[in-house]
């Protein structure tokens, strides 16, 4: 499928560069605005939502359930917003490590063949016949 | 009770590093299809059979102290199984001697969810008639709510499973029964293993044994139940579950021997899960050989759990923890030398000089070398608290059904189980990825060092290693100091043998706490006594505190 016109709904128009067109992949990556809180909770409830979870289930506010000591939405959603900017932003910015001195060329690619394990301490267990 | 040493422990009979071989050598030959599947080669001679006590090559039976004598609740399974062998105590009458205890400071310590103890006055009958031929023949044990038991209500201290009654009992539970253990009470735990023993709602249960009167002190993680009936002599030994710290917490808190196994080494199955890739099941105990008696029984491949199956056999962990002498003098098994991590003796703390103590003896035992050894790279980021968080969606998936329809049952604990929905699998991916790069690095430290001390469990927990607690002193207040050693994938025996060595030349492990205050003299106040023989734990008292939302997020593991 060819990639939409410039300007198509739905897909943000390109911004005007000056960055050349041999110009390496990082200098052209612009980083996106961090998202509001406003965002987070739209992403949290529309997530949540799609999982079939809905957050108005709990009590309104920030204060707990007096029995079940469940807490308020807003004080979910404010761990939840925590939750997101620190692990998902940690997690995502993570590149598995290469050797030392590798070609920087071929770091992303050499990154990319550590497999992931479920269970690493199983694994030490697989032996060679 | 002394052994010869043997063969070398499991540790060193498995090539670990073939793993890291076979995964280039599959990969180069995948592309041309011609990768054959992986088999196990396992260098040692057959260990004894899983589950089993049969050809063990150490002393499961242990004259009792004089002390244990005068009061049976004190008799570790050692000392219990000798006199048992012995034709000198009856298994009942243990059973009646700890349920005459619980109803006298079981209102204090809130211990137990359930205490079975008609049944398990039955099952001392039975077994005192006839039973098989292992140290655990009679022995009563306290068993974490979270494991399943057929025909008792097993909680996981949630409203969601708070009428639950099992249709058979967990893998773990059932090898325990098999080798003559009975099922004494389920205990109290954090809220589906997530925090210290709280009701679902967050109201503290279960105070620590050595400081009833103080439900502010911390008794360590959710396997907080079966660590206060163990330490305050309500059950010989007990089980828990470790996915961040709560076996070797609890232990460490309530000065227990605790020991988390490699992961695989005892079966999940049966066991209400919170991370599939991070729940241990293990024993609490009174000292490394009722851990090993314990491990003993509970570990081995089982069908109905594919990470059980294919691995080293289960070493013997019975001779692992008997002392060996030469010529009088405690010596280690094995020769072993102990890593020892930058920081871990610094500061002026009661821990710290308790932990520079803990070197110093065991420099003293013949066979033990400390050896420093340096973190990892990138320890303090991949054993984290972002990475840990790769555990959430865990527990999220296989509780979807309850998080659509009552979010409100997780009661004080919801958050940790939205935040698990949340993370893309491709962090998820990440996590796992980074777990690989995280066991290398831990096993090249394992080049320098056979076991290494530790700060914290997380890392181990996080990679699925051994690790064994123990206590190694106390506080000016009388609180107990605990420490924990890991090791190498399915070095089990390795830690036993250190414990065993560390344990035979001092004397942490044999001290008890005090009764509470007001039982001091044998006798409960007098609204406070029950009869437990099928009884189920009393209302929590908010007096004593309550856990909130925000404080479980940061605690629970």
């Amino acid at each position: 499928m060819p990639p939409p016109a410039p300007g198509t709904p739905g897909r943000a128009a390109a911004p005007a560069t000056d960055i050349p067109d041999t110009a390496p992949l990082e200098a052209i990556a612009v980083p996106p605005a961090p998202p509001t809180d406003a965002d987070l909770d739209t992403l949290i409830r529309a997530r949540l939502a799609l999982a079939g979870i809905d957050l108005d289930q709990l009590p309104p506010g920030t204060r707990p359930d007096p029995v079940t000591g469940s807490p308020g939405r807003d004080t979910v959603l404010a761990s939840l917003r925590a939750f997101l900017r620190g692990t998902v932003t940690t997690l995502s910015a993570y590149q598995l490590p290469v050797p030392a001195g590798t070609d920087p060329a071929h770091v992303v690619p050499l990154s990319q063949q550590r497999a992931p394990l479920l269970y690493p301490s199983i694994s030490t267990a697989w032996r060679a016949s | 009770m002394t052994a010869a040493a043997g063969p070398g422990p499991v540790d060193r009979l498995v090539d670990r590093r073939s793993f890291l071989v076979r995964a280039a050598a599959v990969a180069g030959t995948t592309a041309a299809g011609a990768a054959a599947l992986p088999s196990i080669a396992y260098a040692g001679a057959p260990a004894q059979p899983p589950g089993g006590f049969r050809g063990t090559r150490g002393t499961p039976y242990r004259p009792p102290r004089p002390e244990a004598l005068r009061d049976i609740t004190e008799l570790t399974i050692a000392e219990a199984a000798w006199l048992i062998r012995a034709g000198r105590l009856d298994p009942e009458r243990l059973v009646e001697a700890y349920l005459d205890r619980i109803g006298v400071v079981e209102p204090v310590y809130q211990a137990f969810n359930l205490v079975a103890g008609d049944r398990a006055l039955a099952e001392a009958r039975r077994l005192g008639r006839r039973g098989p031929r292992t140290p655990l023949r009679g022995i009563p044990l306290a068993v974490k709510d979270n494991y399943w038991t057929a025909g008792l209500r097993t909680t996981a201290n949630s409203y969601l499973f708070q009428d639950f009654v099992p249709p058979s009992d967990a893998t773990a539970v059932a090898r325990l029964r098999a080798a003559g253990g009975i099922v004494l009470g389920k205990t109290q735990m954090g809220p589906l293993a997530t925090t210290r023993a709280t009701a679902p709602n967050g109201v503290i249960t279960t105070v620590s044994a050595w400081a009833p009167t103080d439900p502010s002190v911390d008794p360590g993680g959710s396997s907080t139940g079966s660590a206060t009936a163990v330490a305050g002599r309500l059950a010989t030994s007990g089980t828990g579950t470790q996915t961040g710290g709560s076996i070797t917490g609890p232990s460490n808190a309530q000065n227990l021997t605790g020991l988390k196994p490699t992961m695989g080494r005892v079966s999940l199955y049966g066991i209400i899960p919170l991370s599939y890739t991070r729940d241990h099941p293990g024993p609490l105990a009174r000292d490394a050989m009722d851990a090993a008696i314990m491990l003993t029984a509970m570990a081995g491949p089982d069908r109905r759990d594919p990470r059980t199956q294919g691995l080293p056999p289960v070493g013997d962990l019975v001779a692992a923890a008997t002392p060996v002498r030469a010529n009088r003098r405690p010596r280690l098994r094995w020769r072993t030398r102990v890593g020892v991590i930058p920081g871990y003796t610094a500061g002026a703390t009661p821990t710290a000089a308790a932990r520079r103590a803990f070197l110093a003896a065991l420099d003293a035992i013949p066979g033990a070398s400390l050896v420093d050894v340096p973190l990892p790279a990138e320890w303090e980021l991949l054993t984290g608290p972002e990475f840990n968080n790769v555990r959430l969606p865990e527990r999220s998936e296989p509780f979807k059904p309850y998080l659509r329809t009552d979010l409100r049952a997780f009661g004080v604990s919801v958050t940790g189980w939205l935040q698990g929905a949340l993370l893309g699998a491709d962090e998820y991916l990440t996590g796992q990825r980074a777990k690989l790069v995280l066991l290398e690095r831990v096993l090249d430290l394992f080049d320098r060092c056979d076991v290494v001390v530790q700060t914290g469990p997380l890392p181990f927990d996080i990679i699925g290693l051994p690790e064994l607690a123990l206590p190694i002193g106390f506080t000016a207040a009388g609180l107990p100091i605990g420490t924990i050693l890991g090791a190498p994938p399915y070095a089990e025996d390795r830690l036993l043998a250190v414990a065993a060595a560390y344990q035979d030349v001092t004397d942490w492990h044999l001290r008890r706490p005090a009764d509470p205050p007001a039982t001091a003299d044998g006798r409960a106040p007098r609204t406070a006594r029950r009869d437990w023989r099928t009884a189920t734990a009393a209302a929590p008292d908010p007096r004593r505190g309550r856990l909130t939302a925000e404080e479980v997020v940061r605690r629970m593991q």
